[in-house]
């Protein structure tokens, strides 16, 4: 298992460069601000009886178009903290920054805004938009994104073939799409906006194992083509296999090894 | 086509299309029922107050100010009674009237009314304050036995000036057969130019042959041999039903000094019974009113109860539509954005239904007002009125916004994970 470590805040001379510590090992690497930072993070729903948080996670990050899987059994916190990471929740402490913007400190409209134009999301059930053709339901994201409105059509019919949609399924209502048809639409609504970073909840639940494997294999496809951090949170044993990195919620959770975070110094 | 809020307005209202329909179909009665009650009044309040005219006042022996108002100047029944012309000398010479117009009412023609009167009906009497009589067609009378035709009746009954035409005695008899007087034929001289009233309807003839066909009958059944002729016609059998009274005054008054004095004096006179037509009207409209008062509130409370069905329809849409705003705000809308959604939503019906609502006044004004003349003969122009159009449009889509709030507060306070979460 790997950890990233950022000492920005430590020295003025590696000011704007990422330390990377692995395995006792030093070295430098050239500057880039991570697709996802988390720092200090702790999350408690309202009324929850004890003194655990719901989720707390002292660090975690996400380099560029680094994908990792996040496994824990149901009910561990994964949903609540990728709702934290698109900003639907407010943390009770500690920071969240997508592409180097900390969401948690935004007010509400500029959290949509972040969100609309810097994450994708895809989900267990889709959560496709009934009623409207496999291209709206792209469009329908890019309403969100900095593209301009001419462009729109386009961008989708470009992104729905690529991902292997052909035209006349585009214009058909989503409804009426096969499942792997409408998992290649969900995909492609997630990257409509051209994400730095995808959150998948769940994608592969509803699947039996081979549509499992095909699932995954087209989001980290899609997501590394598009160049977008991809982080998948699961609880399906089989899935650690597809993903070139893997942590349980155990590993990163509260009692994990304290580190240095990005903004807020040793801890 | 990008995908834009509108759209997004569009297809849920369109997945809905019946809920919307009837929604759309419920207000714009509602607003359609206001609008019609508006137009109504106002026109059938227009038509009462043109009619009088320049007229100061009535003088007639009917029972009662107000039936000889609406028999004499609306045609809406037969007046009681007639009395000798020369009855009214003294008040026709007095100093203080300008003009005095003998009207001889009860006869018909194919179902239109006649008035019997003199040359100065079309010169100084006007249908309407401030606008005298115009002839579409030909003139006045010239001989006994010429009719000017009102503008509605030339065109019922298709005469043209020059066309020859006989009259029957009574609107009905008891027989229910009309009594033709074969033996007078008359000429029309003239058509005149539409006034909007009610005297659009009438035939006018001269009062000598009225007074000659009447003559006729009545020595007939007195076995009288000598036949009638405007020279040999009697004192009473020259009589009139009404006499349209104006005072002396400046141009423009609608109360010179003289009119009070004049009335009070009338009054006194209890074999004659004498109106102001104006305060008449005025009076029946404070009796009508009181009544349209009672059902404006009906109509504004149809209204409101369908607004309360907007809000319904659409809380009940977005209850199954939390998921649709879910994924909305995930992909990056503000609560602010799907509030306005919702609130979108109930504009769009509100506009529409008032849209609706326009039209269903506009074809039920018209129907009511056919059914009016149909019933009564009193001719009522609808119109609707642009500025009550405007206030109605606008309240109806106003109050359709606020039924929108509370559905759109459902989608503003939706949570965005739970929405999410497969069912079950």
């Amino acid at each position: 298992m790997r950890r990233y470590f950022d000492l920005r805040r430590a020295s003025a001379l590696y000011a704007g460069t990422r330390v990377e510590a692995f395995v006792g090992g030093v070295y430098y690497t050239p500057a880039v601000t991570d697709a996802l930072s988390i720092c200090d993070l702790t999350f408690r729903f309202p009324g929850t009886p004890g003194e655990t948080p719901t989720v707390g996670i002292p660090a975690l990050s996400l380099a560029p178009g680094e994908q990792l899987l996040l496994t824990g059994p149901s009910g561990c916190g994964k949903s609540t903290l990728l709702s934290l990471i698109a900003g639907l929740l407010t943390a009770d402490a500690g920071t969240i920054s997508i592409a180097g913007e900390n969401i948690q400190a935004l007010g509400s409209a500029a959290r949509d805004r972040l969100r609309g134009r810097r994450i994708g999301m895809v989900f267990q059930t889709f959560n496709l938009l009934h009623g409207f053709t496999a291209a709206e339901n792209v469009m329908l994201a890019l309403m969100f994104s900095d593209l301009q409105p001419r462009a729109h059509r386009e961008r989708a019919t470009q992104l729905l073939s690529t991902l292997g949609l052909d035209q006349a399924h585009q214009t058909r209502r989503v409804d009426r799409l096969s499942v792997g048809q409408q998992q290649r639409v969900a995909v492609a609504r997630a990257l409509a906006c051209s994400p730095t970073l995808v959150l998948a909840d769940e994608p592969t639940a509803s699947l039996d194992p081979d549509n499992a494997a095909a699932a995954v294999g087209l989001l980290r496809s899609a997501c590394s083509s598009a160049n977008a951090a991809l982080l998948c949170v699961s609880h399906d044993p089989a899935l650690p296999a597809l993903f070139p990195r893997h942590v349980s919620m155990q590993e990163i959770g509260p009692g994990a090894a304290s580190t240095v975070c990005a903004d807020g110094g040793a801890r | 086509m990008a995908m834009t809020d509108l759209a997004i307005v569009g297809r849920s209202l369109t997945s809905r299309w019946f809920a919307t329909a009837t929604t759309v179909l419920t207000v714009g009665v509602a607003v359609g029922l206001l609008l019609v009650l508006v137009s109504l009044r106002s026109a059938g309040e227009q038509a009462f107050a043109r009619g009088t005219g320049n007229m100061h006042l009535l003088v007639s022996a009917d029972s009662s100010p107000l039936n000889s108002v609406l028999n004499s100047v609306f045609y809406m029944g037969n007046p009681a009674a007639a009395k000798p012309l020369s009855a009214f000398a003294a008040l026709r010479a007095d100093p203080r009237v300008s003009w005095a117009i003998p009207v001889v009412q009860g006869d018909s023609f194919q179902g239109y009314p006649t008035l019997a009167t003199t040359n100065e009906f079309f010169t100084s009497f006007e249908p309407a304050r401030g606008s005298p009589w115009r002839f579409e067609q030909g003139a006045g009378f010239k001989n006994t036995f010429d009719v000017v035709l009102g503008a509605e009746a030339a065109a019922g009954t298709g005469l043209r000036v020059g066309d020859h035409l006989h009259l029957t005695h009574g609107t009905h008899d008891e027989s229910g057969h009309a009594h033709e007087h074969d033996e007078f034929h008359f000429e029309i001289s003239g058509i005149l130019a539409p006034s909007a009233t009610a005297h659009d309807r009438a035939i006018f003839t001269t009062t000598e042959a009225t007074w000659l066909i009447h003559a006729t009958d009545l020595r007939e059944s007195a076995r009288n041999p000598v036949a009638p002729t405007v020279q040999n016609l009697r004192d009473d059998e020259k009589v009139i039903t009404g006499l349209y009274i104006r005072v002396k005054g400046r141009a423009n008054t609608d109360a010179p000094p003289a009119l009070q004095e004049l009335y009070a004096e009338l009054r006194k006179d209890g074999t004659i019974t004498v109106a102001q037509p104006g305060s008449q009207v005025a009076s029946l409209f404070k009796v009508v009113g009181g009544i349209d008062r009672i059902i404006f509130a009906l109509a504004a409370a149809v209204l409101v109860s369908s607004s309360i069905t907007i809000m319904l329809v659409l809380y009940q849409a977005m209850e199954l539509r939390r998921r649709q705003v879910a994924v909305l705000r995930v992909l990056g809308a503000s609560r602010f954005r799907v509030f306005m959604l919702a609130l979108t939503e109930a504009a769009v019906i509100g506009i529409a239904a008032s849209l609706l609502g326009v039209a269903v006044a506009f074809v039920g004004a018209h129907s009511v007002a056919f059914a009016v003349y149909q019933s009564i003969g009193l001719t009522i122009s609808p119109s609707l009125d642009l500025r009550w159009v405007i206030s109605i449009v606008a309240g109806a889509t106003a109050l359709a916004c606020l039924a929108g709030i509370v559905p759109a507060a459902v989608a503003y306070r939706t949570d965005v994970l739970r929405s999410l979460r497969p069912i079950g």
